[in-house]
Formats: structure tokens, C-alpha cells, sequence
């Protein structure tokens, strides 16, 4: 817990107010104690009312005091013990063929563990979906076999309730947020006293405090994911399947959903295993601990398959400088080059990265977009 | 929370708690629709109330009444705009033991109060007659111009009733009839032919007369007084026929000589007392009244006196037992439809639901062709139903164990549910079509006996009352067992 308040405190000396704010809410959230859950909601509305959230750099004495005290408070309390860990969810040699259409998703092996962020890349109509749906219990597997390890000879109801599935294209829902908040609570048994704090908890967690009496049509598509996230969070799923999540979302907002999947996977309060596609494959390999790439119907690729080893070091560049003036910079070095028009990919089985980074440096070509993608998925497409 | 309008704090504070305690019954939105029920079966009240109303003339309550259906469907459409908002059961939720029958319990409860406004309307009419006319002493006014009128037509009325000769016979042979009178050689003078009658029907015959005298075993003179029940109303007659002066008693006191009244005061008597009912209609059947008295239509109104009688009888006496039996049990049944319904499309896809409707549709119509080309008769078409609930409920069994969910499951499954509850009255209707014979069997006509005729009537009727109450009973014990299990392994089962 210490850790985790020098973690708050370096945030909130930074001017990272509103990460501060969110790891405190998480913290307190995990240490299961109403009075300081409901303490952090109130003092993360209050930076909110002082416009510590806007920009604003100058925190009010009165505020930082009472962030002090309660931090004190946090400290005392320990966090309580995750109530499960270890594999949710056990996909062995599952595959599936619709009956209508020749599309085959061919047998693939996964575990989902507890704490672990699984990111699906691939390009469109490749399987992403239809695995999603497999391991959410939607479609039902044609060869293989699927274990939800918490469940005991579960039925369907019971694996959705279990493992929840957020789609791309958001179900519209109706009447006010914040009523669709606490009904989700209540329908998974969070009621009185914790129905109102969990879903203030949320409310303000995501950011969502301001919007909580307004409905569809009066929220954007970035935070109608947002509040889907939330809704579902409060069913406490173990398992969180997210299709396209990142598809409605402005950059910020990305980053900061991904950052936030990051915390609550590994929550005390209720860790999950989370599973989700999306397009921004450098985001997705930032935060998930595998990655796997579906071609085809088949995962061509998972992360920890050495893709170093077999096809060498790689990195993205964009220069403002014409192509002969890169090729000069490197020449010496064995490589291959390949250009999209936008960016150039340069490969070789010999050299490293950063030597040959150093080179094009050295020679004061102007670099306006650098990544090595040695590791990454990126090079496989 | 909103602030809905017209709804007190303790109805936010419940709307507040249901929410967070009991999803499922906030979802229903039970409490906003019996407190808004409350305020328009208030504010309803009220204005039939303040509304004119002439109980002598004809009633126009079928335009409110059809007016309040159209208030009701608009109710009930907007309680389902926001009852298909949020479903506990779509959400995967954490449904509780006996959930479900207090969910279906709402919507039939919910539904038979919505339906039931339309009674309203009748309901206030009815008040305000009786506020303004009471049935009894309308009884004592009707006897009271019938021997006034009776008093002032005196002239007109034979003091000596004629009798009718009754000839029975016993095998059955009734000569025709050749002429109203004939010659009798012992009198001297035409006398009125006899009537020959079957003894199985003497009976009733005996009961009607005013005076029997009995020749012999096999001949008889029947003394009946003539028509003088100039007031009356079928609405009536029907009801209070103890209480209301019979032909004969009215004739008795009309030539009760200790009477003696000038002609001049009875009239004025008598338009005092019928000046009350007089109606701007006219009764039609007393165009026909007393071939000899036609004038006292004119000059006594009695065809309007009769009209507005007959419009406040209607008023008063739409609440009769049985009438309110027939009222509650069409509120039964529209609302137990209308409940079924929502139960299915609670528990079913939008796509299955609406397949299921046009499934029933089309096995309706296909089946009515088969029927009608077959000759079929009531058992056939009950036989029919009752056979297509068991071939729902074997397909929905059988393609439960399918590991996927189809459609044809789920029509399965719905048309199985929805025809639930009518199964038992379906059965009883079935054996009762069929047994109908059987009482004919047992005697040569026994509904000829009126008591035998009652009483298996009245068995009739409890049979069905039971067999409703039974299917209710049924519905929702299985709603919590057999079909529960059914609708969680379809609707959770995967797509493909």
C-alpha cells in the first residue's frame, strides 16, 4: 500500500491531478471500507470543483491538507486479498465455421488468468469477433472445449453473467445514467448502502459525475463507452471481453481507458482477466500482457513466440529528409528497406536497433517519428 | 432522480428504493403506474361526475366508454415504453425465488386495473341514478299508474273475463285449430274454441293463468286477466316480477268498487307521478300497446313514461351478477393475454417474439381453412387447441437440448407459455360440449325442468370458475419451475 501512495503522491506533486485522483478512488475501492471509499469520491469531487481537473496548477492549501489526511487514512488500511486468482477461463483447440458464409476460425488454445490483459489484433474479418463471441458464450464452439475454472457445471445464464461481453457498437440503453448504474448494480446483487456508493464510485471514476442525469442522446459516443464500461464494472464480471473498445475514442481517451483496464484487472476488489481487440495495436501492446494476431481464422502470432529471433530487429522512421540521404546514413549496415509512402520499416537480422538509430542521428537527418517495433505486431501486417 | 410531475416525495423515496433493492420490481414501474392509475381513476371520477347526465333518456355511455378504451390502450402503451427499458433477465440478472410470479402478478394486477377504468364511466351513471330514482319506489310509481291508468280507462276494460277451454290430451295429437269462436248448441251462442294442450305441457301453462277450474281430468277453464301492465320495461319485469302488479292483481283493483274517484282527479294523479319518468323518447313496443287503448300512448305519454323507465332500468341494472361476472371476466381475459404476452417478450428476442405472433397467426388461419373443409364442430376445434399446446410443449422439451437456440424452439416455447393458462378451461369447456349430450340422454328434455337445468348450469359455471382460477394457478407455478428453467436455457444458449 505504501507503494501505491508514493506512486499517488509523485502523481499529485507532478500536477497529475486527475491520475491521483483516479488511483486513489482504485485504492480506496480495494481497501473495501465504505467511509474511505465514500471520503475518496468527496475529495476527488472536490479537486473536480476547483478546476484541479482543468488545467488548473495551484492546489488550494485546505485541499492539500485534506488530501494528506486522508492519504494518512489510506495508509492504515490494508488492502484486502483478492478473491480469486489464476486461470479464468480455459479455451483448449476451440474453433468454430458459421453455417452460412466460409469463414472458419481454426482451433486455438487460451487462458484467460486473473490480472491479465489478452489484446486480439488483426485485420478486418480475420476472427477477432468470432473468438470474442466463442470465449463470451455467444457462438457455440464446433470442436474444442471451453472452462470458466469458477464456475461449477455452469449453464449459459450463469457463463454471461460470469464473463461479460461489451460489443463495438454500444446497445443503446434508456432513461438516465446514472439509473441504468444502479440497475445494473441491483440486478447483480449490489444493493442499499453499496448500490449508491459503488455507483457514485463509478460516477466519478470515469469521470461520468457531470453527465449522470442525462441520457443517450445527451452523451457522446466516448463516454456512452465509458459508461458501458462502468455499467459493467459494477456487475463485477470476472472475465471482461471488449470489442473495439478504442474505436469510439479520442487519443486521450484511449489512453486513458487503457491505463485504466491496467488498474482494474489487477484490483482486489474484483480482478478480472480482460480480453479485447482493437485497431491501435501499439496502445494494445503497451498495456496487455499477450497479444495475439488472428490472420485468417488462425493466431499467426502470440507475444513470447520470439518474433525477434526469427525475423530480426525492425523500427518505423519518418524523416524529413529525402530516401538517399537515409541510405547514406546507413550505409555499412546490412538491412532492408521498405517504404509506405508515410513512414519507412527498416529490418536487419545483424544490427540493433539503436545502432542503426545512432547512425541516422549522427548524420543530423531530422527525425519527426520513431518506434521500434522489434517486438511488436506491427511488422507482421 | 427526475422529478416526475404529480408524484409525491414517498413515491421518488419508493421509486428511489425499489431501484436499488428490488431491480425487478422497479423495472415493472408498478408503484408510478398504480399512483398515476390512482390520480386519473380520481380525476375520471370526477368528471363524470360534474358531466350532465338525463337518466330518462338513452344512455350515450358506449361513446365513453370507447373514448376510455382508446385513454386505456394510450395507458398502456406508455406503461410498455417504459417497462421494456431495463429487464432483469436480459441482464443476466440475479432473479430470486419467486420473482418471476410476483413480476407476472404485477402485469395481470397492473393490467386488470387499466382495463378496469373502463367501467368507470357506467359505474359513476349508474350513482347518479340512483342518487336521483330508487329502484323501489320506482316499483311502487310503475303499480300505481298501471291501476291509475287501469282506473281511467275503466269504460274500456270488460269487467268479465272470459275464460279459455283447455282440452288435454295425452297422446300427443293436437287437432288444428279452425277458428277462434264456435257454436255451442247448450248455450245458444258462439262461444271461444278450446285449446288442446299436451299434458307434459300443462305446467307452465298452470302457472301463468290467474284462475284454473278443472272440469274433468282431461278438460279445463283457464281464467286469465287481460293485458293491463301498461308501465313496464322488460329491464323490469325481468327483475322485480313479485313485487310488481300482475295483470290480475292490477284488474282487481281497478274494479275495486270501494275506489271512487273522479276520472279528472286519477288523471291529474296520474301525470304527477309520470311527469317524473317522462322521457323525450318514446318507447317503441308501446306503439303495440292494448289494441283497444292506442289512444293512451297520446294522451297519457305512456310510450314516453315506458322510455324513460326503460332508460333507468338499464342504468340500475348493469350491475346485476351476472353482468358483473361477464364484465370482470372480459377485464380477466384481455389482461391475462395482454400479461401473457409481455411474460413471453420478457423472456424471449424481439425476432422470436414477433415470429411467435405471426406463427400463431398463420397455424390460426390454416387451421380455421381445415376446420371449416372438415365440417368440424366445438369439441373438434377445442380438441384442436388442446392438441397444438402438446405439440408446443413436445417441441420445446425435445429442442431444449439443443446446444444452440433457434427459432423454432423458441416459437415453441412461447406458443406453449401463452396457451398455458386457457389449457384447463380449454379441458373443461371440452368436457362439457361433450357431455352436453348426455343430459339430453338422461331425460327426454330436461331442461324442461327448470331446477335440473339450474343446477347444472350453476356446476357449469364453477367448473369454468375453477378451471380459471386453475389455469392462473398453474401458469404461475410453472413460471417459477418448468418454464423458467426453459426460457433460462433458450434465451442463454448461443446464437449459432
Amino acid at each position: 500500500m505504501s507503494s501505491a501512495l508514493d506512486e499517488i503522491r509523485s502523481c499529485l506533486s507532478h500536477h497529475d491531478y486527475i491520475l491521483g485522483l483516479r488511483r486513489i478512488l482504485d485504492y480506496s475501492l480495494d481497501t473495501n471500507e465504505p467511509e474511505l471509499i465514500r471520503a475518496s469520491i468527496a475529495l476527488s469531487q472536490s479537486y473536480r470543483n476547483a478546476g484541479m481537473f482543468d488545467g488548473n496548477p495551484f492546489l488550494h492549501p485546505d485541499l492539500e491538507a485534506a488530501t494528506n489526511t486522508h492519504l494518512s487514512r489510506l495508509l492504515s488500511k490494508e488492502s484486502m486479498k483478492p478473491i480469486h486468482s489464476g486461470v479464468l477461463v480455459h479455451a483448449n483447440n476451440i474453433s468454430k465455421r458459421y453455417s452460412k458464409g466460409n469463414f472458419t476460425l481454426h482451433p486455438l488454445t487460451l487462458d484467460i488468468q486473473c490480472g491479465q490483459i489478452i489484446g486480439v489484433v488483426g485485420e478486418n474479418g480475420n476472427g477477432k469477433t468470432t473468438l470474442l463471441r466463442c470465449l463470451a458464450g455467444q457462438l457455440a464452439v464446433d470442436q474444442g472445449s471451453l472452462h470458466y475454472t469458477l464456475l461449477q457445471n455452469p449453464d449459459y445464464f450463469a457463463v454471461k453473467n460470469h464473463v461479460v461481453f461489451i460489443p463495438q457498437r454500444i446497445p443503446r440503453w434508456y432513461g438516465q445514467l446514472k439509473d441504468n448504474l444502479h440497475f445494473s448494480a441491483a440486478v447483480s446483487g449490489v444493493t442499499g448502502m453499496w448500490n449508491d456508493l459503488l455507483v457514485d464510485f463509478m460516477l466519478e471514476r470515469f469521470g461520468l459525475t457531470q453527465f449522470a442525469h442525462l441520457n443517450w442522446n445527451q452523451i457522446s459516443s466516448g463516454y456512452r463507452t465509458r459508461f458501458e464500461i462502468a455499467r459493467i464494472l459494477l456487475k463485477r464480471p470476472k472475465v471482461l471481453i471488449l470489442d473495439e473498445p478504442l474505436a469510439n475514442l479520442d487519443i486521450n481517451a484511449q489512453q486513458t481507458l487503457l491505463n485504466d483496464l491496467r488498474f482494474l484487472t489487477k484490483s482486489s476488489y474484483n480482478p478480472m482477466g480482460v480480453i479485447l481487440t482493437s485497431q491501435q495495436l501499439h496502445e494494445v501492446e503497451k498495456i496487455a500482457d499477450n497479444v495475439l494476431l488472428i490472420r485468417q481464422g488462425q493466431c499467426v502470432f502470440r507475444t513470447g513466440d520470439q518474433i525477434q529471433q526469427s525475423l530480426g530487429f525492425a523500427f518505423e522512421i519518418e524523416i524529413t529528409n529525402d530516401r538517399d540521404t537515409l541510405i547514406n546514413a546507413l550505409s555499412g549496415f546490412q538491412y532492408q528497406l521498405n517504404f509506405d509512402g508515410g513512414n519507412y520499416t527498416i529490418t536487419s537480422q545483424q544490427h540493433h536497433v539503436h545502432e542503426m538509430f545512432s547512425a541516422i542521428v549522427n548524420k543530423g537527418i531530422h527525425i519527426r517519428y520513431y518506434r521500434d517495433i522489434t517486438t511488436s505486431t506491427k511488422r507482421l501486417f | 432522480m427526475p422529478k416526475r410531475p404529480l408524484a409525491p416525495p414517498f413515491i421518488t423515496k419508493l421509486d428511489d428504493f425499489l431501484l436499488r433493492n428490488r431491480p425487478d420490481t422497479w423495472s415493472t414501474r408498478f408503484h408510478l403506474v398504480l399512483w398515476y392509475w390512482l390520480l386519473y381513476t380520481v380525476a375520471l371520477t370526477a368528471f363524470y361526475f360534474i358531466i350532465p347526465d338525463n337518466p330518462l333518456e338513452s344512455s350515450n355511455i358506449g361513446y365513453w366508454i370507447a373514448g376510455q378504451i382508446i385513454l386505456v390502450i394510450v395507458g398502456i402503451v406508455l406503461w410498455m415504453i417504459y417497462l421494456f427499458r431495463f429487464n432483469v433477465f436480459k441482464s443476466w440478472g440475479d432473479l430470486k425465488p419467486g420473482d418471476r410470479i410476483k413480476t407476472f402478478s404485477i402485469y395481470l394486477v397492473t393490467l386488470f386495473l387499466l382495463t378496469g377504468t373502463v367501467f368507470i364511466p357506467p359505474l359513476i351513471e349508474s350513482y347518479k341514478t340512483y342518487v336521483r330514482f330508487s329502484p323501489d319506489k320506482m316499483i311502487d310509481d310503475i303499480n300505481e299508474m298501471n291501476v291509475l291508468l287501469g282506473r281511467i280507462n275503466k269504460v274500456h276494460i270488460s269487467s268479465k273475463i272470459e275464460p279459455d277451454t283447455i282440452i288435454v290430451v295425452d297422446n300427443g295429437y293436437i287437432p288444428p285449430a279452425t277458428s277462434d269462436y264456435l257454436w255451442d248448441d247448450s248455450l245458444g251462442a258462439y262461444v271461444r274454441a278450446p285449446i288442446y294442450m299436451n299434458r307434459d305441457d300443462l305446467k307452465w301453462t298452470l302457472n301463468e293463468s290467474d284462475s284454473i277450474v278443472w272440469i274433468n281430468n282431461d278438460k279445463l277453464l283457464r281464467y286469465t286477466a287481460p293485458s293491463l301492465q301498461f308501465i313496464s320495461s322488460y329491464r323490469i319485469t325481468d327483475r322485480y316480477k313479485d313485487r310488481l302488479y300482475s295483470d290480475f292483481e292490477i284488474y282487481n283493483r281497478v274494479f275495486d268498487d270501494s275506489q271512487s274517484e273522479e276520472v279528472n282527479q286519477l288523471v291529474r294523479r296520474y301525470h304527477s307521478i309520470a311527469d317524473k319518468y317522462r322521457s323525450e323518447d318514446e318507447d317503441i313496443y308501446s306503439y303495440y300497446l292494448m289494441d283497444s287503448l292506442t289512444d293512451m300512448r297520446t294522451l297519457y305519454n305512456v310510450g314516453q313514461v315506458n322510455a324513460g323507465i326503460g332508460n333507468i332500468a338499464s342504468r340500475f341494472f348493469r350491475w346485476e351478477r351476472e353482468e358483473i361476472a361477464i364484465s370482470l371476466r372480459v377485464c380477466y381475459y384481455i389482461s391475462i393475454f395482454l400479461a401473457m404476452s409481455l411474460f413471453i417478450f420478457r423472456h424471449s428476442t424481439i425476432k422470436t417474439f414477433f415470429l411467435s405472433i405471426l406463427a400463431a397467426i398463420l397455424i390460426t388461419i390454416i387451421t380455421g381453412i381445415f376446420l371449416a373443409f372438415s365440417g368440424s364442430d366445438e369439441e373438434g376445434v377445442l380438441i384442436t387447441a388442446i392438441v397444438y399446446y402438446f405439440i408446443f410443449l413436445t417441441v420445446a422439451l425435445a429442442m431444449s437440448k439443443y446446444p444452440t437456440r433457434t427459432a423454432v424452439s423458441g416459437i415453441a416455447l412461447n406458443l406453449t407459455v401463452l396457451v398455458t393458462p386457457f389449457i384447463p378451461i380449454l379441458c373443461t369447456l371440452l368436457y362439457h360440449q361433450m357431455n352436453r349430450y348426455d343430459y339430453y340422454d338422461y331425460a327426454y328434455n330436461p331442461y324442461d325442468d327448470i331446477g335440473y337445468a339450474e343446477t347444472q348450469r350453476s356446476l357449469e359455471l364453477l367448473h369454468y370458475l375453477i378451471a380459471e382460477i386453475m389455469g392462473l394457478v398453474i401458469m404461475l407455478i410453472l413460471s417459477e419451475t418448468g418454464y423458467k428453467w426453459l426460457f433460462r436455457r433458450w434465451y442463454s444458449a448461443p446464437e449459432e
